[in-house]
């Protein structure tokens, strides 16, 4: 995979409303396969524009299998968090919950607040709002240009409101 | 006023003699008007800073009503309805921060929002909140965005 095939495959995500999905999933397919059908981000790159066409549990198993291959870096982060969602989607958002949880304490880059929004959501689906709102807060801190001390203060308040 | 007269108001904080700050944040308010509306602004955040919040309440709501400008507006309505958080009031709070959050937009809009949803968590509408400050985040992002503004959506 180099800078070329890359370069590529943005340019076809970047088209991806211009296509009908059957149309879009075949030229992601197309240019995965020039990588073989075991690279796992092929494997990636196809379960993406599964899951961006709607189809989350056809994307699961291909994020399964490339997450076995062995995927890194940024792409390996990208799967956890998208098949957390994908399995929200379907209904179970204590599994999604237990993924991100593990994902959250393993490493820390720009794809945090995107963990944080997942874990939020998972939340939400489990009446744990209070809970996905503090995260939410907390994280949102970091934003601010003024406040971030006293909202993340008020933020781990609002689970732990015997602490001060 | 003056960017001198602020700076030494600021300064005020970087120590940690918390006993001292309404003293001294007095004495440089002292310097202007009494009805200064950045006078009673500051002389609020004093109050607020060392736990008084009813005298911040106080103050800040003279500022507003002598007319602040806006930047200093948005802060003043953050502060004072966070101080009405802190005293059991969130419906208060609710009402400052969703007048405010429609008035103008700038730099503060994030933490608008994240004081409004605290409050709103108070009165027991957490989801409310939650969609709020998700929406808010996604601001920030460069990827998920739309798939995050699609489920705050349906959370909403």
């Amino acid at each position: 995979m180099n800078t070329d095939w890359e370069t590529r495959n943005d340019e076809i995500w970047a088209a991806l409303d211009d296509h009908e999905p059957e149309t879009f999933r075949k030229l992601i397919d197309d240019h995965a396969a020039e990588l073989g059908a075991d690279h796992p981000v092929a494997l990636f790159e196809r379960a993406c524009a599964w899951d961006s066409t709607g189809h989350s549990d056809k994307a699961v198993p291909l994020y399964d299998r490339a997450l076995a291959l062995g995927l890194d870096g940024v792409r390996r982060r990208r799967v956890v968090i998208q098949m957390a969602s994908s399995i929200r989607n379907l209904g179970r958002p204590e599994e999604t919950l237990r993924l991100l949880t593990e994902e959250r304490d393993r490493s820390s880059d720009e794809l945090d607040d995107a963990i944080v929004v997942m874990t939020a959501f998972a939340l939400a689906d489990l009446g744990r709002e209070r809970e996905g709102l503090s995260i939410l807060a907390t994280a949102m801190a970091a934003h601010l240009p003024r406040y971030q001390r006293s909202t993340r203060n008020y933020a781990r308040l609002l689970v732990e409101p015997t602490a001060s | 006023m003056d960017s001198d007269w602020q700076n030494r108001i600021d300064d005020v904080y970087t120590t940690d003699d918390e006993d001292t700050y309404i003293a001294r944040i007095d004495a440089i308010a002292a310097e202007l008007p009494d009805d200064d509306p950045v006078a009673l602004f500051e002389r609020g955040g004093a109050r607020d800073a060392t736990g008084d919040e009813k005298g911040a309440v106080a103050f800040y709501e003279r500022a507003l009503a002598r007319g602040l400008d806006s930047s200093r507006h948005r802060q003043c309505v953050i502060q004072l309805a966070s101080s009405h958080r802190n005293l059991g009031e969130p419906d208060r709070a609710v009402k400052l921060l969703t007048t405010e959050r429609a008035r103008v937009s700038d730099d503060l809009d994030d933490a608008v929002v994240a004081f409004l949803a605290l409050a709103l968590a108070d009165l027991g509408r957490e989801r409310e909140g939650l969609a709020m400050t998700l929406g808010a985040l996604g601001g920030h992002f460069t990827r998920y965005r739309r798939s995050l503004l699609n489920y705050a959506g349906e959370l909403a």
